[in-house]
């Protein structure tokens, strides 16, 4: 897709370059155009993918998916950062986006975990971000925790009415700031507020 | 006594400038790209150019074996050339010998800039490549199918890495030497890039060449570059065009 290819109405054709298989460091348009998405790049002005795989546009959002996704091999005992996606009745779904410590790196694409539905997980819910340890790697299934010091739990999380952040209250309780109502039942990181949106690990919520 | 006794052909390039088989200066040996022929690696690509056959394979990110290799902040890449024993005609002994360990070097570095290796910190990308047949220019089908294995495990890259050498033979200045320009030609000059960026990862030369001819021989290797860069792309998009036209039809 480069710069003035168009629809020949003169419109972006919406969804018109979905499922254009690319290579990698193929070109795709520049930043004027799009907004990168996870697969691809920018450098200097230029947008450019990341991997052999499918391309998917939506609005002015551009993404590659690959078409095989390797898998950061994680060890037990690393500290992750990810996004609470789903509950089932037993387990969270969880999408590891970044490692914390000891190592730091994106994971990408994102590597989905599961977290028991068991104290001190329990009061967490979808949307939430958190910072869990990563307990067992194998049969292709990451387990996580929110158990173990201070610093794991939820950083960032919304309010389920309004959706507007939630602030830190006293102890272990959240409060939204816009509705008014109370939440006590998460555990909480000693890291609650960071932001890390800002530094790059986590691109957006889906809600 | 050798049971394989290599015979130099009389006349290497004709006046006129044509080649031993037949190819003029510019031409480049029949080349076919195929990518995921290995159902275990996690990519795998088969380059036939000319008489050559090579296979590449790619194993990773994993675990690195053994574990004080392991880089902290990045991934390790590690690349293996080997020929088979059966890939020359005098029986090669098998094993890596100083030839095979300079070229394994040789291609992990120029694959190495194409690979985001922050991405992938304190793991292994293992790269294997094996000549099944060897017919001048190896290393550079090596490298031409490494990449098409990198790409096809999904490893997040800069772009592709195309190779192709070009020599020198009397005042002609050839793409892609075969077997007899490569024993008695007076110069050869693998060379690779990174396609989109046009930035060289591998320049070598053997023999001696003046400024004007280097100039043209970078021109023309550019030229089979571009060429084998555009046969690289259509390789791997070919197992998921069918995808792609089911989608696009559905749109």
């Amino acid at each position: 897709m480069r710069s003035g290819d168009r629809d020949r109405d003169g419109e972006r054709g919406r969804g018109r370059w979905r499922g254009r298989v690319v290579v990698p460091g193929e070109k795709l348009g520049v930043v004027e155009e799009f907004i990168p998405g996870d697969g691809v790049r920018e450098e200097e002005g230029n947008l450019y993918s990341l991997y052999l795989g499918s391309l998917h546009e939506r609005e002015i959002n551009i993404s590659v998916r690959p078409f095989r996704r390797p898998v950061l091999p994680l060890r037990p005992g690393e500290i992750a950062l990810g996004e609470i996606r789903s509950a089932d009745r037993s387990v969270f779904h969880v999408f590891l986006t970044a490692l914390v410590k000891p190592r730091r790196a994106l994971l990408s694409p994102p590597v989905q975990a599961i977290m028991p539905k068991k104290p001190p997980n329990v009061g967490a819910r979808p949307s939430d971000i958190v910072l869990v340890r990563v307990n067992s790697v194998g049969n292709g299934t990451v387990t996580v925790t929110m158990g173990g010091p201070p610093e794991l739990g939820v950083v960032l999380s919304f309010c389920p009415v309004c959706g507007a952040p939630l602030r830190k209250g006293v102890g272990y309780t959240l409060v939204c700031e816009r509705c008014g109502k109370v939440y006590l039942d998460k555990k909480i990181s000693s890291r609650y507020g960071w932001n890390p949106f800002k530094e790059g690990l986590i691109r957006y919520v889906k809600r | 006594m050798p049971l394989y006794v290599e015979k130099k052909p009389e006349v290497l390039i004709t006046e006129e400038g044509v080649r031993t088989d037949g190819r003029k200066p510019y031409e480049m040996r029949p080349v076919r790209m195929t990518v995921g022929i290995l159902d275990k690696a996690d990519g795998s690509a088969f380059v036939e150019w000319g008489g050559n056959k090579i296979l590449a394979a790619v194993f990773g990110p994993r675990e690195v074996h053994p574990k004080h290799l392991t880089l902290p902040d990045r991934a390790l890449v590690r690349a293996r050339y080997n020929m088979a024993p059966f890939s020359t005609p005098e029986r090669k002994r098998p094993g890596p010998d100083r030839r095979s360990v300079e070229l394994s070097k040789v291609i992990r570095e120029a694959l190495k800039p194409a690979i985001f290796v922050e991405n992938y910190p304190g793991s292994v990308i293992d790269v294997f490549i094996e000549v099944l047949r060897s017919d001048a220019g190896t290393r550079v089908a090596g490298v031409n199918a490494a990449s098409l294995a990198l790409a096809n495990a999904g490893i997040a890259m800069r772009g592709l890495v195309a190779a192709c050498a070009v020599g020198r033979v009397g005042d002609f200045v050839i793409c892609d030497p075969n077997h007899d320009e490569d024993m008695w030609g007076d110069a050869d000059m693998p060379m690779a890039m990174l396609m989109e960026s046009e930035k060289i990862t591998l320049l070598q030369t053997d023999g001696p060449m003046t400024e004007d001819q280097f100039r043209e021989a970078l021109k023309l290797g550019r030229n089979a570059i571009r060429f084998l860069y555009e046969m690289q792309k259509e390789a791997l998009k070919r197992p998921y065009q069918v995808i792609e036209r089911s989608v696009r039809g559905a749109v």
